[in-house]
């Protein structure tokens, strides 16, 4: 298991409001808890419905300050990829990027007229910063699973996956743990998005 | 040294940490008013409602330090909590509560905002330390705002004074793991009557500042001691770093990898003067690293001109004292002193156009989208002067609204009116506030206003809750009090609609700016988000969602331009909703010149 290995991982969470970034961001805070790690982190409150970019970045390891240095990010997760755009210098050199495909106009577009960027320019230019970039549909996958507020959930089960730091059997019974309601849901979407192969 | 116990770790926000280190240091009397950052510490009380403690929000924080400092003289353990400018709300009480003093403790926690993420200033609030001469303690992380918060009651217990726990954002909104110690039970201490202290006419008030003083001077003695300070490194280095509040904590993941010892003073009004002192004899160059103002800085300077000691300090001529640090920029400061090169950090240029701003905006839904859309409508031909307000409808300033002259404070868009009036009197002033704002400062304005009988059109955003800060009760909540019959008492029309209704809150608004004097309409509807709860609590069915109907509309785009809604987007140039954001409010429906939206059912 990769655990043993790496001491410690910082990961930058990035999304719009609603999309769940906290509830990852906070399962990934519990995770580290669970075995044993110190652990940091920062959140931004109040924009679940107001639409505004969200931010929830976790430092698990021995660090006492609760933000992750500019540059310094092992993994950019994000849920929108305008999203992961907009944070891309939190990332280091040659870091893990993970972000859905599905974008979210904000709705101050058709206010300034102004076009959602090019998805193409969007990831040339994640890939300017690291080969490692992870792209997955994962609202399309969500909804295809009749589950459209688990995307957050398959993106994690990629997550899961790539850095391989955490076991996934633990990762599931978090999951259950935490949201016991939508069990089934939650753990078929984050299975399918930890098989998904990009 | 407190025993640890081994049990009750807990993950936590800088916030819970403080409060349930409130209350295991016995602390049994909370009173504050909402504010981000520091709203989840009453929140934290009122959730684990433990017995014979009291938790609840105030009017004001005026009013809520008043209610405080009240009970923390009745013997309780007293706590305020309330963002920096609430401070300058409750700052008349503040400041002579001081020179009085208390007989149980309290402590003022007080968190700073520095860059702004959600306030309207980042005013330093050390300052109010000095300028009312009261101790404060300033952790460095959320884990340790569990013991500081603890220290802090201690001290005021000690000192008989109201001391300030300073906090900031990325203290009281970040995540660490909060170990808590023993908690402490508390006797209160029976009510005593002391005239001779509490009653502030001049020749006692005189004696009190003498008392305060002397309280000062103990602390002084209490804090300069080996408790106050933390000290990392083996203090041989040449460099040494003086550091407090949150950007000691990026300084303590810089001094393993660095050549540099590391001083915290954690209490650092009035500073520890005899460990500052020692610590710099150890050192040829010193760094003093704190957010914002120079304040440690000018203390020290002054401490090392008094003690006639000839040395190198660096602070804010290399730390910026604008915004909230960033650790790498400190990082890339250490080493610049230490004769290193800064760290490259592979920056990515972004495409020009690459990226949209995504500024939050009203939540579908909200009664407030539709107040500023019909208020707009209405008013778009008069000359009209918007004087806004501090809440979410702070959000009507930003496009496609733009209905905000200004934003000061809070109820200063009643306060401001009489100015405004009074200067333009060929334009019509219209002030929008909501309704916590109402009560805790617009109420005293609008009497002003009033009293002083300008042309003045006020609208109360009623939505039963304080929206801004995550829907905390106030007195409009559950109907306790009533605006429009509190305002119609005194003696000015006020008139009650929903928002939803857009013609008849258009008409309602051009008749009413015919009134003379002061007029208010009230724009009741629940907030959203209040409402979604309680469908929650009480197992209500959510209303439905829209839906479009694409051959009736003919993209005429007044929906998604005029009322920039998270629900509706305009994509592949068909108009979208999104089914999860939208909460069925139908204003979308209402405003459609094609009548293109229908409700169906959620799925």
């Amino acid at each position: 298991m990769a655990m043993a290995i790496n001491k410690h991982l910082q990961v930058h969470l990035a999304g719009v409001g609603g999309q769940g970034v906290v509830s990852i961001g906070r399962l990934l805070v519990e995770l580290g808890q669970y075995y044993g790690f110190k652990i940091k982190g920062n959140e931004t409150h109040g924009m679940s419905q107001r639409g505004g970019s969200v931010v929830f970045q976790v430092r698990i390891g021995n660090f006492s300050g609760v933000m992750i240095p500019e540059g310094e990010a092992d993994v950019l997760l994000a849920t929108e990829p305008m999203e992961a755009l907009r944070s891309i210098n939190m990332l280091k050199k040659e870091g893990i990027i993970i972000s859905d495909t599905h974008q979210i106009v904000p709705p101050i577009a058709n206010i300034i007229h102004k076009p959602y960027p090019d998805m193409e320019i969007i990831v040339e230019t994640l890939k300017r910063k690291t080969i490692n970039v992870y792209l997955i549909p994962a609202t399309r996958i969500a909804n295809e699973l009749g589950h459209s507020k688990g995307a957050n959930l398959v993106l994690l089960g990629q997550f899961i996956r790539v850095t391989d730091f955490f076991e996934i059997k633990t990762v599931e019974k978090l999951i259950e743990k935490k949201w016991p309601k939508f069990k089934e849901k939650n753990l078929e979407a984050f299975r399918t998005g930890h098989e998904f192969m990009t | 040294m407190l025993e640890k116990l081994e049990v009750e770790q807990f993950i936590g926000l800088g916030n819970e940490a403080v409060a349930k280190g409130l209350l295991d240091e016995g602390a049994n009397y909370f009173s504050g008013y909402p504010g981000t950052p520091s709203t989840e510490i009453i929140e934290y009380v009122q959730k684990v409602s433990p017995p014979n403690v009291i938790a609840h929000w105030a009017t004001n924080e005026a009013v809520a330090l008043e209610d405080a400092a009240a009970a923390a003289i009745s013997g309780m353990y007293a706590v305020f909590t309330s963002k920096h400018v609430g401070l300058n709300v409750a700052a008349d009480a503040f400041v002579t509560l001081a020179t009085m003093g208390i007989n149980g403790g309290l402590v003022l926690c007080i968190v700073d905002d520095p860059s702004m993420h959600s306030s309207q200033n980042e005013q330093d609030t050390r300052w109010y330390g000095r300028l009312a001469h009261v101790p404060v303690v300033e952790p460095s992380d959320p884990s340790n705002a569990y013991h500081w918060a603890r220290k802090t009651m201690e001290l005021s217990l000690q000192t008989k004074l109201p001391v300030i726990l300073r906090l900031t954002t990325r203290i009281s909104h970040g995540l660490g793991i909060v170990e808590p110690t023993r908690p402490i039970a508390r006797e209160t201490i029976p009510y005593k009557k002391d005239p001779e202290r509490f009653v502030t006419i001049p020749s006692r008030a005189r004696k009190n500042k003498i008392r305060l003083e002397k309280a000062l001077n103990q602390s002084k003695q209490l804090t300069d001691n080996v408790d106050s300070v933390r000290e990392i490194g083996s203090n041989s280095k040449e460099l040494g770093i003086i550091a407090t509040g949150v950007a000691a904590s990026y300084c303590e993941d810089l001094v393993l990898r660095y050549d540099f010892d590391l001083l915290i003073p954690h209490i650092t009004n009035p500073i520890p003067k005899d460990m500052i002192l020692s610590f710099i004899r150890n050192h040829s160059r010193i760094l003093i690293v704190e957010e914002l103002d120079g304040i440690m800085e000018l203390e020290i300077k002054k401490l090392l001109f008094d003690e006639e000691i000839e040395i190198t300090v660096y602070g804010k001529d290399i730390i910026p004292a604008n915004y909230e640090l960033d650790p790498r920029k400190i990082e890339n400061s250490v080493r610049t002193l230490l004769g290193l090169e800064e760290l490259e950090n592979d920056f990515v240029e972004l495409p020009v156009d690459s990226l949209l701003p995504r500024p939050p905006t009203f939540c579908a839904g909200c009664p407030h989208r539709s107040t500023f859309f019909n208020l707009k409508k209405a008013l778009k031909r008069a000359d009209v002067i918007y004087s806004n307000d501090i809440g979410c409808y702070s959000l009507g300033a930003l496009p496609p609204f733009e209905e905000a002259d200004s934003i000061l404070c809070m109820g200063a868009s009643i306060g401001m009116a009489v100015g405004y009036a009074k200067a333009n009197p060929d334009k019509l002033v219209v002030s929008t506030i909501g309704d916590s704002t109402f009560w805790h400062s617009g109420i005293s304005a609008l009497v002003n206003a009033i009293w002083h009988d300008i042309n003045l059109l006020v609208v109360v955003m009623d939505n039963s809750t304080t929206a801004m800060t995550g829907t905390q009760n106030n007195p409009s909540t559950h109907g306790k009090l009533n605006i429009q019959k509190t305002i119609q008492g005194m003696g000015i029309p006020a008139f009650e609609i929903e928002p939803f209704d857009e013609k008849e809150f258009i008409s309602l608004v051009r008749s009413v700016i015919k009134l003379p004097g002061v007029k208010v309409i009230v724009a009741k509807y629940p907030c959203v988000i209040y409402e979604n709860q309680l469908m929650k609590q009480e197992n209500r069915q959510p209303k439905g969602v829209i839906a479009v109907s694409h051959e009736k509309c003919t993209l005429c785009g007044l929906c998604v331009e005029g009322l920039n809604c998270t629900a509706l987007s305009l994509v592949d140039n068909k108009i979208q909703v999104d089914e999860v954001l939208c909460n069925g409010c139908e204003f979308c429906s209402i405003v459609c010149p094609r009548d293109a939206f229908y409700l169906k059912e959620r799925a």
